[in-house]
């Protein structure tokens, strides 16, 4: 994974450029993969939890949430909570910003051979290995003010910030 | 596409919609969950019986490294601790690494065979969690609670 701050400042260049409102929905779906899929087991670890395997499994299954179908399933569950005339904008802008994070992740290089996008058909790992699972801490402080610049110049007028 | 956005705007199937995507997630979960216990978790399943584990080759990803001894050193993840023998020099307690190597034939020790440090891993998870807590601030501060659901603004 990448750090967020990166995958934050994605949605805000996605924003400027297709100037379309729900920005923050966009950067909902580019923070859910990781939210849902590593922040689970960041915690545990960090309260020093002890796994047997039902544990383990629960946390390790929580993966499913970063790929490509888990994204849509829970882009699709995450807009239905919302009223019936925004749930269609909800769902894509979540799914887009889904979209928006397996691409910058699959960039990548990792030991592990890369992300699981064919998941259930294949578990088979996909990485471009272009770049280290690191390298964007050092862009992150930069680009986030850039790209939120970015973003509040080109963003429709007349609307909300959001 | 017409008919797929009737579905997901319609408010009549949204319950039954809700229940049959959660139960789907959770199948795909349970397909992942088995999937990755019998890959990266095959270490996980060498510690209930390490016989079964010699010799076979596996990767970890992302392991905090617990301490260090000059001819290894022992990692940590989700409750569980392995030992590895390898280099220990650049490592310190707390720091994380991904390895891929194979156990010893006993299964009770892996032999390291490539080895990543991630001297970063501490920025990059800070950074996530201002960026995840901002985004939720965000979006806390741009929905309302409506008739019939959440509402964005905008």
């Amino acid at each position: 994974m990448a750090d967020l701050l990166t995958h934050v400042s994605t949605a805000f260049l996605a924003k400027s450029v297709s100037q379309k409102p729900h920005a923050v929905l966009l950067a909902t779906g580019v923070v859910l993969p990781d939210v849902g899929s590593r922040l689970p087991g960041i915690v545990f670890d960090q309260l020093g939890g002890q796994g047997d395997l039902p544990m383990v499994g629960l946390l390790l299954g929580s993966g499913v949430l970063h790929t490509p179908i888990g994204i849509a399933v829970c882009s699709l569950l995450l807009a239905l909570c919302f009223v019936q005339s925004q749930r269609a904008v909800v769902f894509w802008n979540l799914l887009a910003g889904g979209v928006l994070h397996l691409a910058l992740d699959v960039m990548q290089r990792h030991l592990t051979g890369g992300y699981q996008l064919w998941v259930p058909w294949s578990y088979e790992g996909v990485e471009l290995g272009w770049i280290s699972s690191e390298s964007t801490v050092w862009i992150a402080p930069v680009l986030l003010p850039l790209s939120v610049w970015a973003w509040r110049r080109r963003r429709p007028s007349g609307g909300s910030p959001s | 596409m017409r008919a797929f956005g009737r579905v997901i705007v319609g408010d009549r199937v949204r319950p039954w919609l809700a229940v049959g995507l959660l139960l789907v997630l959770g199948f795909l979960g349970k397909q992942t969950a088995d999937y990755a216990v019998e890959t990266e978790g095959s270490a996980r399943r060498c510690f209930a019986d390490s016989s079964i584990c010699g010799g076979e080759e596996v990767v970890l990803s992302v392991w905090r490294v617990l301490d260090t001894q000059p001819d290894g050193f022992r990692v940590t993840r989700l409750g569980h601790v392995l030992e590895v023998k390898g280099p220990s020099q650049g490592l310190s307690e707390g720091s994380r690494v991904s390895v891929r190597g194979r156990f010893n034939p006993e299964g009770s020790r892996l032999v390291e065979l490539e080895r990543v440090n991630h001297p970063l891993w501490g920025l990059k998870r800070n950074f996530s969690l201002l960026g995840a807590i901002g985004v939720f601030c965000w979006l806390l501060s741009s929905i309302r609670l409506g008739v019939g659901g959440l509402v964005c603004r905008g």
